[in-house]
């Protein structure tokens, strides 16, 4: 039994899983086009919001989706203002509600319904297929209720007909020792997990303690290549594929070259805006995400601003897929100023990865001091070296501190404030 | 098909007739707790509790209808950690639940956010593991929900569950082969429904 409505001619080659990733370029914005004016019309007609936000944008005349780039962006707050608890509650087709991280300080409820969940369910088998998924084959998946993302990729797995695992947990600390005997006792060839959970994993649950799994699908925040690599050397890991996507419905995928994410432009239209306006950030330059989801909800995403911080690449994939190619980077709400700089995770883990002792590791950066970037790592090693490293590259005074033995309980989060620093077991 | 870790951690295999028959189980448990059509019920369980994932075909594969499904209620989805807890202050402010079930681990953070009684709580749990305060338990391995009965205080089982006695020993059979000895989990429960 498979959930999924068929949306193209499957293929299923070992490079291939479907008609659309071989589509040129022309042919995947006309299909974007029809998307984007059905959209428009629909949301006009069907939420107030977005009836004064495209009020200037008729259907019929849009004559190509960079016509969208004259909306006005829709941030989180634009959405929650708009939303009522009517709004989210009469449609009788929105059955399950998922919840965003309020890593911003407010919290986005998203309903989904199965015309949504259907049509994510086809780009994650894509997701999965690129990264070697098979009839057959067992993957641990992340807990169902975690993410949108989740619930997408048990009707993925349906599909292809792989066989799902799921572990007694959660993506944290303490449930470390139960994923890796799930792993181990079924034999497992794939697991799905979160970024900071691989690294949890890799640095708490002993050696060699992914030997066997030949795939990690991991979401949340991008590795380096030298994290990537540590990872699986260490590990017995194969080989980690990144794929990411937000509640508010973007959708994305590494393919086996590793070189960004292609976007599933199928569901949605990805941009890059700069950090200070709206106007387009260039291929390279560190921008802005927005999304617009194609697909027909409750609660529309139009341009809406995701929080993460991205960039585009113009080149095409070695794979030869014309699908648009975007990394995300951060988030953000994580930007510490320091001395009057913006830093951000991302930046210290790049540096951290380059360097054999401190790759790979879990950290959390502090925000609360003004003129010195705080730094708190899991685990010993020369401190004052790691300082030196980070003040000689960021060209900002460095406070390099370690919690020794005791893991760090960061959660999702990769910047605390200061007066919560307790509650990561510091 | 699906595997599923237990709370033991147990590795088990439920086919697909296995879990569409303990959904329809979960589903007259939760219209048992007064869950109608179109209420929206929070589930704050872990991921890999059948509580949540028996809620929707969405979320395991080889379940075709979910509880949720059966009986048309909405679902709040959370992956119940307390790291968690703080994103529910906001969810509750937008749309209020007509019920709560929350697993004994976080029940005390939770409360925090619902103290206008607009919401019914239930207490919830793997038998291995829930507190004595428990009204809706429910047995990761067999896959069989008992819940509080109202009238005597005592446990039931979902209806379609059959309990046999052999002694000392209570044994559940559910439709499509789940047969268990929760003997255990009466014993951590308290007393059976009599009424």
């Amino acid at each position: 039994m498979q959930l999924l409505t068929h949306r193209f001619a499957l293929i299923l080659s070992d490079d291939n899983f479907d008609e659309f990733e071989k589509w040129s370029r022309k042919k995947i914005e006309e299909y974007q086009l029809d998307r984007l004016r059905r959209l428009v019309a629909e949301v006009k007609k069907t939420n107030s919001l977005y009836n004064v936000k495209l009020k200037e944008l008729d259907p019929d005349d849009i004559s190509s989706i960079e016509a969208l780039s004259e909306v006005p962006p829709t941030s989180k707050k634009d959405l929650i203002s708009a939303l009522s608890s009517e709004d989210l509650t009469s449609n009788e087709d929105q059955r399950i509600f998922f919840t965003t991280r309020g890593s911003t300080g407010e919290t986005l409820v998203i309903p989904q319904n199965d015309e949504e969940l259907d049509e994510y369910g086809w780009p994650a088998a894509r997701g999965l297929w690129w990264s070697g998924l098979r009839r057959g084959m067992k993957i641990v998946t992340l807990p169902p209720a975690w993410h949108r993302l989740a619930a997408s990729e048990a009707a993925a797995v349906g599909l292809i007909g792989a066989e799902q695992v799921i572990f007694w947990g959660s993506t944290s600390e303490k449930y470390v020792q139960n994923f890796l005997k799930a792993v181990r006792r079924t034999r497992a060839q794939f697991i799905s997990i979160t970024t900071p959970f691989l690294l949890t994993i890799f640095n708490r649950g002993g050696k060699r303690a992914l030997e066997g799994v030949e795939k990690c699908i991991t979401v949340g925040a991008p590795l380096s290549i030298p994290a990537r690599k540590k990872i699986c050397e260490e590990s017995g890991l194969g080989e980690i594929f990144e794929r990411a996507g937000t509640q508010e419905g973007a959708a994305m995928d590494e393919c086996r070259f590793h070189d960004a994410h292609h976007i599933h432009e199928d569901v949605c239209l990805l941009e890059v805006v700069k950090m200070n306006d709206v106007s387009h950030a260039a291929a390279g330059e560190v921008g802005r995400l927005v999304v617009t989801a194609f697909v027909r909800r409750s609660v529309p995403t139009i341009r809406y601003l995701t929080g993460d911080l991205a960039v585009f690449f113009d080149e095409e994939c070695r794979c030869g897929r014309k699908l648009k190619r975007v990394e995300l980077l951060d988030r953000e709400e994580n930007i510490i100023v320091v001395d009057g700089k913006r830093i951000l995770p991302y930046q210290v883990r790049q540096i951290m990865d380059r360097d054999e002792e401190y790759c790979a590791r879990n950290f959390v950066m502090v925000r609360g001091k003004p003129d010195k970037l705080h730094v708190i790592v899991e685990g010993g090693g020369d401190l004052n070296r790691l300082r030196r490293l980070l003040k000689d590259e960021l060209y900002v005074e460095v406070l390099v501190e370690s919690t020794g033995s005791i893991p760090l309980r960061f959660g999702f989060r990769p910047v605390i404030n200061f007066e919560d620093l307790n509650k990561v077991g510091f | 098909m699906p595997y599923f870790q237990t709370v033991t951690s147990e590795i088990i295999y439920h086919s697909s007739d296995m879990l569409n028959a303990a959904a329809k189980l979960l589903a007259s448990t939760m219209m048992a707790l007064g869950v109608r059509k179109g209420d929206i019920v929070h589930v704050c369980d872990l991921g890999s509790s059948p509580l949540l994932y028996l809620q929707s075909k969405w979320f395991v594969s080889g379940l075709e209808v979910g509880a949720s499904e059966i009986v048309g209620y909405k679902i709040i989805c959370s992956d119940a950690t307390p790291e968690r807890v703080h994103v529910f202050a906001d969810a509750y402010r937008i749309m209020r639940p007509q019920m709560v079930i929350v697993n004994t681990a976080i029940n005390g953070l939770v409360r925090k956010f619902l103290d206008d009684k607009e919401s019914k709580i239930v207490v919830a749990g793997d038998f291995e593991e829930v507190g004595i305060d428990a009204q809706l338990i429910y047995s990761s391995r067999e896959l069989c929900f008992l819940y509080k009965c109202e009238s005597c205080n005592g446990f039931k089982p979902a209806e379609g569950s059959k309990i046999t006695y052999m002694g000392d020993r209570v044994r559940i059979e559910n439709p499509k082969s789940q047969r268990g000895d929760i003997s255990g989990i009466l014993l951590k429960a308290g007393e059976y429904c009599n009424c």
